[in-house]
């Protein structure tokens, strides 16, 4: 399990980061999501994997999940889902007032 | 009463734009004026918290009463009282810079809740206890960060935003994934209690921890703006009014090096030899590749911005020799720096405002019809470039001092010669701008925002008249952040 684990997490990261690197920005955003994914099952994986426990102390269970990494994942989707809303306002706007939906338009040049 | 001082400074300014933004939004004056009062009453608490804990003391403040290390705790030191003094005086000269410089649309937009929610996201940051924590308040800065730098939404903002909010997402992902890896190695996310854990750690754990440091170093040195990950900065930071990027200037990034001060000797105390010579190595460069890109530039605030770069090295250099001497070389050049730093912005801005141009070669003859805003150039240049008497100097002393004291030539002499080029770029826009041929419109500037570098060049004049005892509290402070034992002590032990 944690193999598989492992291996998707490697490939969020690898297909996150190529489409950060492309030029579009709809692009850069979904590889944003993409990365952010990546790194919430790392968080999770962190915390040790344990099938089918509860995230509580229960005398009855025969063990407990980590809930503090549920509980730090759930921060960073909050978080991410802030930041990747504002990222979508901002490259639409960006796109409305230059016409151009490249990260660095060649327009870009400072005097 | 001041067992709760800690969490104050958190939130006073959250109260502040809850009310600006639900009560006062209709009136921008009712605003202005409930912004300023609110801004100095922070600092009147600040001050306190700062008499309290210059003895020594380390305040923890457990949030909800949970005990260490279960719950989150604020811990505030010497270190964490000079940073929210430091950061509330610099918001003081903004928001008043501010009142003459931004237009009433920007105003209307929410300017003044959101200089406060920058101010919580700070002022979260240089108290936590807790390295998950922490990530938070960076997010918390972050995001009013970005809506501060495209507030307006001109077309140049839109452009630089991008990138901006593109590269300090993958800062905070980065962040993210080291608290993640820090956790599974040791099971807490306390800094003091991983303080004891991360030097415990042995085999797969001490890789993991080893990975770990590393990747919270490049993310401080992105937020910190260090070589080679500054390029986010020149284009981000004068894209938005001159009030707004003096700020950005003058604080934003110095979280970045707040967190590596806290981190790197509290939490990691067996890694100091790998990130001491990280550190140097790169401040180094980071000096020269900055005053150089500097040099090269025509545009005032951006050129300003490459300085940024080359003055965040001669901290991470003075930080990274890891000595008490160096640590408090590095605190006594934040406090000289962040003065400086704003101040020159806010001159840039009065330039533009006045001129309507950007560019010091549009510019010419200030020093005739601007008198007084020359000499406030000239104070504030010199002190950057580390002329004496100003306080710049004091700066540039103690660090050149700490670096020869552990032998480290090299970097020193890079030190030496990064002030050479300073100067010469400061030359150049004394040259070009202030003396010469007039050029560029004269338009009226309002006075307050006169009173807004004045202010700020005072306080650098002050700091450089009493630096001994500055200095003196400074060595007390870094004393305090290598002997991570006491805060172990002050968070698992006492209080219980």
């Amino acid at each position: 399990m944690e193999l598989l684990m492992a291996i998707a997490i490697g490939t969020l990261f690898g297909a996150g980061l190529y489409l950060c690197l492309r030029r579009r920005t709809l692009q850069v955003v979904l590889g944003f999501a993409l990365l952010g994914h990546a790194v919430n099952l790392l968080i999770l994986n962190m915390g040790g994997i344990r099938h089918g426990q509860p995230p509580l102390v229960n005398p009855a269970a025969a063990g407990y999940a980590d809930p503090l990494v549920q509980a730090l994942i759930l921060t960073a989707i909050v978080i991410g889902f802030g930041v990747t809303a504002f990222l979508l306002v901002l490259a639409y706007r960006a796109y409305q007032e230059t016409g151009s939906d490249e990260v660095n338009s060649p327009r870009d040049k400072h005097p | 009463m001041s067992a709760h001082l800690p969490i104050l400074p958190i939130l006073w300014p959250l109260a502040t734009a809850l009310v600006l933004l639900l009560v006062l939004r209709r009136s921008v004056a009712a605003q202005r004026a409930f912004s300023l009062v609110s801004l100095l009453g922070l600092v009147a608490i600040e001050v306190a918290l700062l008499l309290w804990l210059s003895g020594g003391e380390i305040a923890v403040y457990r949030l909800g009463n949970w005990e260490a290390p279960f719950g989150i705790l604020l811990m505030a030191d010497r270190l964490s009282a000079i940073m929210l003094l430091l950061a509330s005086i610099t918001a003081v000269a903004t928001l008043l810079f501010a009142f003459g410089d931004l237009d009433e649309r920007r105003e209307r937009m929410h300017f003044y809740p959101l200089f406060q929610f920058l101010l919580l996201g700070l002022n979260g940051a240089f108290l936590t206890g807790d390295i998950f924590n922490l990530f938070v308040w960076y997010e918390v800065t972050l995001i009013a960060t970005y809506a501060l730098l495209t507030l307006g939404s001109e077309a140049r903002q839109l452009r630089a935003g991008l990138p901006f909010l593109a590269l300090n997402l993958t800062g905070s992902t980065l962040f993210l994934a080291a608290a993640g890896l820090i956790y599974g190695a040791t099971g807490t996310l306390n800094m003091a209690h991983l303080s004891v854990l991360t030097a415990a750690a042995d085999g797969a754990s001490a890789v993991v921890v080893q990975v770990a440091t590393v990747l919270l170093l490049v993310v401080f040195c992105f937020k910190a703006a260090l070589f080679p990950l500054y390029f986010w900065l020149p284009d981000g930071y004068p894209a938005p009014p001159a009030a707004i990027s003096a700020f950005f200037g003058g604080v934003a990034t110095k979280v970045g090096v707040y967190s590596m001060m806290r981190v790197f000797p509290l939490v990691f105390p067996e890694q100091r030899a790998l990130v001491g010579e990280g550190l140097m190595a790169l401040g180094a460069v980071s000096m020269l590749v900055g005053v150089w890109g500097a040099v090269c530039q025509t545009e005032i605030r951006r050129l300003l911005s490459f300085h940024i770069v080359s003055q965040i090295g001669y901290l991470a250099f003075a930080l990274g020799l890891l000595t008490e001497a160096g640590v408090a070389a590095a605190i006594f050049y934040m406090i000289h720096y962040t003065l400086v730093k704003c101040g020159l912005f806010l001159v840039a801005g009065v330039m533009e405002r006045m001129t309507g141009q950007n560019s010091v070669k549009k510019i010419g003859g200030l020093m005739e019809s601007a008198p007084a805003l020359a000499a406030l150039f000239f104070v504030a240049g010199l002190s950057l470039a580390g002329l004496p008497p100003w306080s710049g100097f004091f700066a540039k002393i103690v660090v050149v001092v700490a670096g020869f004291q552990q032998e480290r030539y090299l970097y020193t002499g890079i030190a030496v010669l990064t002030g050479l080029f300073t100067l010469f770029s400061m030359m150049k826009i004394w040259h070009l701008s202030f003396w010469g041929e007039p050029a560029g419109e004269r338009r009226p500037v309002p006075r307050v925002m006169y009173g807004a570098v004045a202010l700020l060049v005072a306080c650098s004049v002050i700091f450089a008249a009493v630096f001994q005892p500055v200095h003196a509290f400074a060595r007390q402070t870094a004393a305090q952040l290598l002997a991570p034992d006491n805060y172990v002590r002050a968070v698992l032990w006492e209080g219980r």
